[in-house]
């Protein structure tokens, strides 16, 4: 689960900063902008005719209605039902899928042999039965993270992911399909950075979490997030992504958290979810994360650091910036790139080819590399990877019979071998994994005490 | 007279029953081979900026052979003439970019033409009688590409291993021997890619013993 802008007046320090050229101030305080290139324009080439997806969505909370909104701007996206057990929402998200059916009941859904995937977005509470009966159904599914609430259900999901062979399963960690994110993987991986020594991210902003609701019972429901029975709270509904992020970016594995919570503006409104966490992540060699996230404050919003002895990234807004340490080595590259101001220094743009430089040079102060969201990118790898494995599928049991699972396994994982960066995405394991860490860093935070990880929590059984 | 004729029906009556059951013999000694998962093709090629690659995991089809191939096609010029399609679906071929991929399926006309197609007309032994492991012939067949048909030659190596075949071959081709135009790919503020025609196919294309299910 992800937390969309809600609404015009949520305005905040973070979309001041947007508007007010953070680029430039980022650029002003010595970072070098790592820029993912933007996929070729053909001139004079028809546009490609993408085979499309006939996908359903379940649950239209806010986080469903943003889902709905970018599958509106994918070429690949048909969709052709939505589904919410609670009429209003049903109704509030029609105007985004004109053409899509209006269902209450999600095996509405799953006994419509026309739709070919799903995506799943009610609270994580509820994924684990809507998730295994679509599969079992043989949809591809798309569920937001985390997968659950609870380590037993994210099992559960992992384990029949894995046996669904023919199917994608794709969990929302949606900056495992940012191209942004592609481009710095390999340049993190490189060592660039030098000795890794630190990660810290946070994610502020002013809210408080609920939705109004015409009565109790509704209240309840629909403010599954408030109440630590039905949420994995601000860690495991927010911060997963960051998490998930740095052990991705640096490959490490956590070895124990600690972490505290508290209520520091929304009290008294029966929620006992803390409005402000903090937790400090220890791997392996010393390294530490610490990540800290708040309803009751905007300051700074949200943003990545990834420190090494060499130099120092931040993600924030879709882009990258690198702040050398003076006594890095050259890497090579920087004499390519666009010098800008760093207070009393000069600093370096990473420029990826010359084909960019009139582009960066003319908007890289406040133009993100892409205007597409993280979750528009995740969705887009999601949608070309279903019709690409139904048409594998469809190719190898043609022609080879439906017995051999294990051989259509190899089949799609050479398929998947190969698949491009643009649809890139993680799997049932990393799933598995980042709700794993998640929960427990929740737990810690929710406890206040130091947990210690053990290697068979993030294994199938 | 009458007993000439007799004697002549029956032996007509023999002779047609001797041939009967030889054919049948010969006929049920025919073994069938299909396709199995592990075959590959690749598609090698180059361009005016790089090389570039494109993968199948699916060459389907099979082989009609006697119990004793491949040795038998070393000296048997029947047996060395097995009734052998191959079929390779054109989107099945994986480059790992989905624009490339759309592009080469709209060169071959994937929709009209969606399978490359390949007959064996005959095996020419490279071996020497007696050999045995992997043997080498000269494969003659028609190979179809977008409706158009040419005769390769291209040499193989046949294997048989716990009863199944492993034929790995070469072949180089050129797209404009299938009328086909290699394509040009626009780029802005680049200059254009050009695709060049002459290509590389490699192939591993491994077959199992029809089994005959149970109803």
């Amino acid at each position: 689960m992800n937390q969309p802008d809600q609404n015009a007046a949520d305005f905040n320090r973070r979309n001041f900063l947007k508007g007010s050229s953070f680029a430039a101030l980022m650029t002003m305080m010595g970072g070098v902008q790592l820029m993912a290139q933007d996929a070729p324009e053909r001139k004079t080439d028809a546009p490609l005719v993408l085979a499309k997806v006939k996908v359903a969505v379940i649950g239209l909370g806010p986080w469903g209605r943003e889902i709905l909104d970018q599958l509106g701007r994918s070429a690949q996206a048909e969709v052709v039902a939505i589904c919410d057990s609670y009429p209003v929402m049903l109704r509030r998200s029609a105007s985004k899928a004109p053409e899509a059916a209006l269902v209450e009941n999600y095996q509405d859904i799953l006994a419509n042999k026309d739709i070919k995937a799903v995506i799943i977005a009610t609270g994580s509470h509820q994924h684990k039965d809507i998730v295994i009966a679509a599969l079992k159904a043989g949809k591809h599914v798309y569920c937001e993270a985390p997968l659950a609430h609870t380590i037993e259900d994210a099992r559960a999901i992992a384990l029949a992911a894995k046996e669904a062979v023919g199917q994608v399963f794709q969990p929302g960690l949606q900056g495992r399909s940012d191209p942004q994110r592609h481009f710095l993987f390999p340049f993190i991986r490189s060592g660039a950075l030098g000795k890794t020594v630190m990660a810290r991210a946070q994610w502020h902003k002013k809210d408080s979490w609920r939705q109004a609701s015409p009565n109790a019972e509704r209240e309840k429901a629909i403010n599954w997030r408030l109440h630590q029975a039905t949420s994995p709270g601000l860690i495991g509904e927010i911060g997963i992504h960051a998490l998930d992020q740095a052990t991705w970016m640096l490959n490490l594995v956590p070895i124990a958290v600690t972490g505290f919570g508290s209520t520091m503006m929304w009290k008294d409104d029966g929620r006992d979810v803390p409005d402000t966490v903090e937790a400090v992540i220890e791997f392996p060699g010393g390294v530490r994360m610490n990540y800290n996230a708040s309803l009751a404050t905007s300051f700074d919003a949200e943003y990545e650091l990834l420190y090494g002895t060499e130099a120092t990234v931040m993600m924030r807004d879709g882009k990258a910036w690198m702040f050398k340490e003076v006594d890095s080595a050259l890497l090579g590259w920087e004499v390519y790139a666009r010098k800008d101001n760093f207070y009393k220094e000069t600093g370096i743009a990473l420029v990826l080819d010359g084909s960019k430089q009139k582009k960066l040079s003319e908007g890289a102060a406040d133009g993100a590399p892409t205007e597409l969201p993280q979750h528009y990118h995740a969705l887009h790898a999601f949608l070309g990877n279903c019709d690409e494995v139904s048409t594998a599928v469809e190719d190898f049991q043609s022609n080879y019979g439906s017995d051999d699972k294990l051989a259509l396994a190899e089949h799609l994982a050479g398929i998947a071998r190969k698949r491009e960066q643009s649809r890139q995405a993680a799997g049932y394991q990393e799933g598995l994994t980042a709700t794993v860490f998640a929960l427990k860093v929740n737990e810690a935070v929710n406890t206040g005490k130091r947990i210690e990880f053990k290697k068979e929590w993030f294994e199938l059984a | 007279m009458k007993t000439n004729r007799l004697l002549n029906l029956k032996t007509q009556l023999l002779l047609t029953v001797v041939t009967g059951v030889m054919t049948y013999q010969a006929a049920a000694q025919t073994i069938r081979y299909n396709a199995q998962a592990g075959s590959k093709a690749t598609v090698a090629g180059d361009s005016s900026i790089k090389t570039w690659t494109m993968e199948s995991g699916i060459i389907s089809g099979s082989m009609d052979t006697d119990p004793h191939f491949p040795e038998s096609a070393l000296t048997n010029a029947a047996a060395a003439k097995p009734v052998t399609q191959v079929f390779v679906p054109i989107r099945a071929l994986k480059s790992g970019n989905a624009t490339m991929e759309a592009k080469m399926q709209l060169a071959m006309s994937a929709t009209n033409y969606p399978k490359i197609e390949y007959r064996l007309i005959e095996l020419k032994p490279k071996s020497k009688p007696g050999a045995t492991g992997a043997l080498q012939f000269d494969a003659i067949g028609a190979l179809t590409i977008t409706g158009t048909t040419i005769t390769n030659t291209m040499p193989v190596t046949i294997e048989k291993q716990d009863g199944k075949l492993k034929i790995v071959g070469s072949a180089p081709i050129k797209l404009t021997q299938f009328n086909i135009k290699p394509p040009i790919i626009a780029l802005p503020l680049l200059p254009d890619i050009t695709v060049y025609d002459d290509l590389k196919v490699d192939f591993a294309w491994m077959l199992a013993p029809k089994v005959e299910k149970k109803p």
